[in-house]
């Protein structure tokens, strides 16, 4: 069948008009959305009360201690020594064609000096996790509650690695000298209760060995006695939060805010839609100048309840946005952090360092990440070894026809 | 050249390509590479003599190629400096051409069986072992076979090998005439290194 | 842990060190006395007829090597000796001529030296020892050739010695090689029993090494102890050189001729007394000849520098065989009448007018100012002449004034020689027949000889006969020619030993070396000789060709001559004194 190109020219013009109506209508929705910000800037008790009182399924952004609209700068003055510290990670899936299930993390690390020493290591650890406690997330108290490490579950696990990871290495690299420690990812395991994970499973990668506890614990210690700096990067952050708040903010039944009882909702008419934008990134463009952050922000989502164990560890997670020039990136960042001052500038700065020497993203992270990329290669590589030893070991192996097809490409 | 054979030589480090004829080794320190024409003794596995035909720095993983880095005012150093993680992403290797291989104690001048091992370290001469390849001018004959051409480090391994005067000048005129021999068909060839080795 | 060498310390294997590849290969030929160390090249290419290419080694510089010189090749049991013919210079890398190092390209230079440039030697195999340690260890011919990459170098003066025949009653010396002190000997016995010829431009020193010839020839011809090994010789000597005295080389001194040296071994006949006493000649003896002497083959010898016609020639026949020997006055005595027509004699004889007048015209002009001839012979000085020769004296005829007179040389040799021509046969036919002696060895010495063994005249001569027949006769001919060319092929090749300095015409090169086997290397080699003082021998008296520096004609030479004479005879009186052996 071929595309009728008179039909597609008939349908076109009106297509573009579309567009080009929408794109006006988000300007000025962008344009109210602005007001809004700039109109509660100074209003953060306000803004406090809208968030705590609302009774929404969205996620929203509570400013920490900066104005709403904040726009800061990196600090002028920034150390010439200090060093940087990413862990990033990749994965190889539970494949149910190898004769042995299990999983392999790859954490990847980079550490550079700069200033008087200028200096650079690397390395990668691997972890391969067979039938074992964590592949199956058993659950102690009730051991038929079995869960295959899979997926969203292994991308969890992976990120609570990367922060033991990155607190390992901070504790092996952390001197007199600034070290900024960075991870690729969430910091937080938000979306924790919106997946069909087992409670056990959510303990063990929060509190368990290796876990996120541990870990936050250990930065925290090592921050105490050195100037170190923790964060988590996120690239191209599809975040709503703020943008959310602002909803609210315009919402007539405000402060007390209850969604599902919108008249609009449904229909495409609510109020807030005059200040609804698609995202937080679209926002902050506007609102940032290059290399600019701005305020703060703890999220909130009203009714959840895994989150709160952040606070009660004493790291609550904030965030706040940084224009790279290139994207609008959210860095996560625990409070003990956030607090002081002096740290949160340095944070900022070193950051921005690190992304203008990255073309835009951190470079350290970038090159954590090329020690984690488990390539094609290296995943042939593996499942071979993996076959061999099991083998010679005299462990049964049924492979699928997929797995033999693929394997035997031999003319 | 070291002068005493109790010296341990530098090891310079590691087989990672080989054939028969060539190798390649990475360094164990990028800023320690042997230089052109460095006579090299492959340790572990059959003893082979090579000298040292190229030395290149990459990027260790082959699928990111190096960029430029810094402004046109910016000095190396100031480079260097600024992005301390790109040395730590770099390996220097160096090629190595086989000159012979030692059999029982004896000095063969001609090629192996068998590749060095990947792996097998890889360091300097001693001044001994060197003695016994300028016995007789065979080995250039490979060094010669080589392609493309290592005519730069055949001259400089062959000034490095020279004695110190008064013996150079005839020890360099006797290499000269094996090339002469060896490369009759290649006059221009045969010039030029020549050339270099009278530098 | 390194690697040590247990050949670390081997000598170099490529031969790219000339010294220390000749140390290796002194195992590998039979141990001759360390010869090895004057190496100079290995064998690489060639043929027995055109020579061996020697690749010279590295370290022997062209220029250092001779041509002319000998060369022994060692080839295990076998040893060659050949003479350096060539030498060339050769390059591997052809670019090399167009694009040579620069002036200050030293190193350039030292490296090509000997690698890509080296030298050539062209060497022509002689003489072979088929046995060197063995039976067989007198040289050969060469027959075969020296297989490839066999050790070349300079022959040794003993070597030379030993192929050249040490000090005995067969041998004389003649001469030294041109770079040695050795002595190179002739084979008398050899050099007597056939024709020989002395070879070279002018001035080059034919006459100088005659006279050495002669007084050698002589001298052990004193020492034989048996009569057949005797020899006489018989000098026509057309410009008074070899009888008294004769001048130097160099034409500034005068040199003692043979009779001042040998005393009464030698006889000096004179046509020309007048000038034999003004150049202080003593001679033993006057030659007339007598118009009854002269025969109608002297004519066709002389025909031409006579100026006679063929009839005139048939004439003389005619004559002959009417008047025998009163044929010459009776030509003379010829008329033609006023009015042209012949006298009766004439017209008797079939002589036509025009052929009387060539006749007496050319009669007349030949008689004229030769002083010697007269009507009628007094006594048979001829015959005298040659009782001396058979009684073992040598004769040397002096021409005087008549030396440059062609027609008188040609003339006096011609009638001689046929009475000896006679009288030799005859004496020989008698001792084959009925027993009786042999008649000594003559060796008649003619000058100029190509005008009596010219191709044309060749057949008329008696020359011709005697180089053809007269061996079996025991006469040979020592010719002295500057125009070898110019001779008969047919006689040239009877020509056992041929003696020859400096020539530069082609075919005079062409005509010595004719009949002679390697003969492409010779003729550079004679084309190469000094002006002076250099010969080229080869033939039948010498076991291969040399290069000589011919002998000295000083006062040790004398000394040794009058030496040998006074132990070989009893003391002889002579006009001769030793304190004028020497005018100077």
């Amino acid at each position: 069948m071929t595309l009728d190109m008179g039909q597609v020219v008939r349908l076109l013009p009106e297509l573009v008009e579309r567009a080009r109506t929408d794109a006006h209508q988000r300007e000025q929705r962008l344009d109210e959305a602005l007001r809004l910000l700039h109109a509660a800037a100074n209003d953060l008790a306000g803004v406090a009360h809208v968030v705590e009182a609302a009774e929404t399924s969205w996620a929203l952004a509570l400013p920490y201690r900066e104005p709403f609209d904040a726009a800061i700068a990196p600090p002028a003055e920034l150390p010439t020594d200090y060093t940087v510290l990413a862990v990033d990670g990749s994965s190889i899936d539970v494949d149910r064609n190898l004769p042995l299930a299990c999983f392999v993390i790859n954490l990847g690390w980079m550490h550079i000096c700069y200033g008087d020493k200028p200096a650079a290591c690397y390395g990668s650890t691997v972890d391969i996790q067979p039938t074992s406690d964590e592949l199956f997330m058993r659950d102690n108290d009730d051991p038929s509650r079995e869960t295959m490490v899979r997926g969203e579950a292994l991308s969890l696990l992976r990120s609570v690695r990367e922060m033991a990871e990155a607190a390992a290495c901070a504790a092996r690299f952390a001197d007199e000298r600034p070290l900024l420690a960075l991870i690729d990812g969430t910091l937080a395991l938000w979306n924790v209760e919106k997946r069909d994970l087992p409670e056990a499973v959510v303990t063990m990668l929060r509190d368990g060995p290796r876990g996120a506890r541990q870990a936050l614990d250990s930065l925290r210690d090592l921050a105490h006695d050195h100037p170190v700096l923790f964060g988590s990067y996120v690239s191209r952050t599809g975040a709503t939060n703020v943008a959310n708040t602002l909803r609210l903010l315009a919402c007539p039944d405000r402060p007390h805010v209850v969604c599902r009882r919108c008249p609009g909702k449904g229909k495409g008419e609510r109020p807030c839609d005059a200040v609804g934008i698609a995202s937080d990134a679209l926002l902050m463009r506007a609102l940032l100048a290059p290399w600019q952050r701005s305020a703060v922000f703890l999220p909130r989502r009203p009714g959840a309840t895994s989150d709160t164990w952040y606070r009660e560890a004493g790291h609550e997670i904030g965030f706040f946005y940084l224009n790279t020039g290139e994207e609008i990136a959210r860095v996560e960042l625990p409070l003990w952090i956030a607090d002081d001052v002096h740290r949160l500038g340095l944070l900022h700065g070193l950051l921005v360092r690190q992304a203008r020497d990255g073309m835009g993203y951190p470079l350290a992270l970038r090159e954590a990440h090329e020690q984690a990329v488990i390539s094609s290669t290296d995943r042939q590589a593996f499942i071979t070894l993996l076959s061999q030893t099991c083998e010679q070991s005299g462990i049964p192996w049924l492979i699928s026809a997929k797995a033999w097809q693929k394997r035997v490409r031999a003319i | 050249m070291i002068d005493s054979p109790l010296v341990t030589a530098e090891r310079y480090g590691r087989v990672i390509k080989s054939t028969v004829e060539t190798f390649v080794a990475e360094c164990f320190t990028n800023a320690a590479a042997p230089p052109l024409g460095e006579l090299l003794v492959v340790e572990d596995g059959t003893p082979i003599i090579a000298i040292v035909a190229d030395i290149s720095t990459e990027s260790r993983d082959g699928t990111r190629p190096l960029g430029l880095h810094g402004g046109p005012e910016d000095d190396l150093q100031h480079v260097l400096d600024a992005n301390p993680h790109i040395p730590a992403l770099l390996r220097t290797c160096f090629t190595g051409v086989v000159a012979g291989y030692w059999e029982d104690h004896h000095l063969r001048q001609y090629l192996p069986s068998a590749p060095p091992p990947v792996q097998a370290r890889v360091r300097r001469a001693t001044a001994a072992e060197c003695a016994g390849l300028i016995a007789s001018f065979d080995f250039l004959r490979l060094l010669l076979g080589v392609a493309p051409h290592a005519d730069d480090a055949i001259a400089a391994a062959l000034r490095r090998l020279a004695p110190p005067e008064p013996e150079r000048r005839p020890f360099l005129v006797r290499a000269g005439k094996a090339l002469t021999v060896l490369l009759a068909e290649d006059p221009p060839r045969l010039h030029a290194l020549l050339r270099r080795l009278q530098g | 842990m390194t690697y040590e060498n247990t050949n670390g310390n081997a000598p170099l294997r490529d031969g790219t060190d000339g010294r220390m590849t000749a140390e290796r290969t002194v195992s590998l030929w039979s141990a001759h006395e360390g010869h090895e160390h004057d190496s100079i090249g290995l064998v690489v290419s060639g043929s027995l007829t055109e020579g061996l290419e020697i690749r010279l080694d590295d370290r022997v510089l062209p220029s250092d090597v001779i041509v002319g010189t000998y060369v022994t090749i060692d080839a295990g049991t076998r040893r060659f000796f050949g003479m350096i013919k060539d030498i060339k210079l050769c390059t591997t890398i052809a670019q090399l001529a167009h694009t040579p190092p620069g002036p200050d390209e030293d190193f350039l230079r030292e490296v090509y030296q000997g690698t890509a440039v080296f030298g050539m030697l062209q060497v022509q195999p002689m003489l072979q020892i088929n046995d060197v340690d063995g039976e067989g260890r007198a040289p050969e011919p060469v027959k075969s050739v020296p297989p490839h990459f066999s050790r070349v170098r300079l022959s040794t003066q003993e070597e030379i010695e030993r192929i050249f025949g040490t000090e005995d009653g067969r041998h004389f010396v003649i001469g030294t090689p041109l770079d040695m002190e050795v002595k190179v000997r002739l084979d008398y016995k050899r050099f007597i029993e056939r024709s020989n010829g002395v070879f070279g431009k002018s001035g080059t020193g034919k006459t100088f090494l005659t006279r050495l010839l002669l007084l050698n020839t002589i001298q052990k011809s004193n020492s034989q102890k048996e009569q057949k090994d005797k020899a006489v010789c018989l000098v026509f000597d057309m410009h008074n050189e070899y009888g008294w005295k004769g001048t130097s080389e160099d034409e500034h001194r005068e040199v003692p001729g043979l009779k001042r040296i040998l005393g009464s071994d030698v006889a000096v006949y004179t046509l020309d007394s007048e000038s034999s006493k003004l150049r202080n000649s003593y001679p033993d003896g006057e030659i007339v000849i007598g118009l009854d002497q002269i025969e109608p083959d002297d004519m066709k010898l002389l025909q031409e520098t006579m100026g006679l016609s063929d009839n005139a020639v048939d004439a003389c026949e005619a004559l002959y065989e009417k008047f025998q020997e009163e044929w010459f006055r009776n030509a003379l005595e010829l008329q033609i009448t006023e009015k042209g027509e012949e006298d009766p004699t004439s017209r008797q004889l079939n002589i036509h007018a025009a052929s009387v007048r060539n006749l007496k015209r050319a009669l007349q002009k030949f008689k004229r100012g030769k002083d010697f001839i007269v009507d009628k012979a007094p006594e048979d000085v001829l015959a005298s002449l040659l009782k001396t020769l058979e009684n073992g004296r040598s004769v040397v005829i002096e021409f005087g004034r008549y030396g440059s007179d062609l027609d008188a040389y040609m003339l006096v040799a011609n009638i001689l020689t046929r009475r000896i021509h006679d009288r030799w046969r005859e004496k020989t036919e008698k001792a084959l027949g009925t027993g009786g002696e042999h008649p000594i060895h003559l060796i008649i010495v003619i000058e100029e000889a190509h005008k009596f063994l010219d191709p044309a005249v060749a057949g008329h001569t008696i020359f011709g006969q005697i180089a053809r027949e007269m061996r079996k006769y025991n006469v040979t001919l020592l010719v002295i020619d500057q125009r070898p060319s110019a001779i008969d092929p047919e006689v040239m090749s009877q020509f056992g030993t041929r003696i020859t300095c400096l020539l530069d015409n082609e075919r005079d090169i062409e005509a010595v070396l004719s009949g002679v086997s390697g003969k492409s290397g010779l003729r550079d080699v004679l084309a190469r000789l000094d002006s002076k003082q250099q010969a080229l021998i080869l033939g039948h008296a010498v076991p291969m060709p040399i290069v000589v520096r011919p002998e000295t004609y000083d006062q040790t030479t004398y000394a040794r001559f009058r030496e040998s004479l006074r132990s070989s005879q009893p003391a002889k009186s002579d006009p001769s004194d030793d304190s004028d052996l020497f005018i100077n």
